[in-house]
């Protein structure tokens, strides 16, 4: 699969995003989310070195996008 | 881009052993400015100067004209608030080093210029600028 654009790549796991916002948003607001789009795996954790680390040895050759499980999905401010 | 350590043309590994302090500059615009060692996929050290936002809870941002360089592999992208927009930008884990230390770190696409260094890489370190001097030292 070609490698998707980072809008593309967005717009792949923004109903994947929606969905975990609804089920462990809750449980699990401000953490990060990092997600596969073609499996839909996602990868919940609070450092984002560790859960893109975890997310790349499980896909070696996957794109993810992060967000946080938070209404304001944006992780980082420069 | 030129770094500039008290080290010289010492290996990384030979730095390791000597500390962990790191010596700066201020620019001529009042940039605090810190060397530091971008590690490539095949083990080559690319030293460039870096620049300190203290409001940036990350590693490290770099321009992305720089990743092709470093071979680094492109992971995807984030979602970014950058002054009053929103941006996606892309994410990378690369090895690097501030000061003799080398780790992995989390480093996103898209810096205009310089490469821009966040908190993440100060956490329990002591930085001190020294406007009167032009002085930057890291700890």
């Amino acid at each position: 699969m070609p490698q998707l654009s980072a809008e593309e790549l967005d717009n792949a796991c923004w109903p994947i995003f929606q969905r975990l916002m609804h089920e462990l948003g809750d449980r699990y607001e401000n953490w990060l989310v990092v997600i596969e789009p073609n499996s839909s795996d996602y990868f919940l954790g609070q450092d984002d070195h560790e859960v893109l680390a975890r997310a790349r040895k499980r896909h070696p050759h996957g794109s993810f996008f992060a967000y946080r499980l938070n209404k304001d999905p944006v992780i980082d401010t420069l | 881009m030129v770094a500039y350590s008290e080290e010289g043309s010492m290996s990384l590994t030979e730095r390791k052993k000597v500390n962990r302090s790191v010596r700066g500059r201020i620019d001529e615009s009042g940039k605090v400015l810190l060397p530091i060692i971008l590690v490539a996929s095949d083990g080559l050290e690319i030293e460039v100067e870096a620049l300190i936002n203290l409001q940036f809870g990350g590693a490290m941002v770099i321009p992305e004209d720089l990743t092709a360089p470093l071979g680094w592999r492109c992971l995807g992208a984030r979602r970014v608030q950058a002054g009053s927009e929103v941006v996606r930008m892309n994410h990378y884990i690369g090895m690097m080093s501030l000061g003799g230390e080398l780790k992995n770190v989390v480093v996103l696409g898209g810096a205009k210029t310089h490469p821009v260094l966040g908190q993440r890489l100060m956490s329990g370190r002591k930085l001190t600028v020294d406007f009167q001097n032009g002085t930057v030292v890291l700890e």
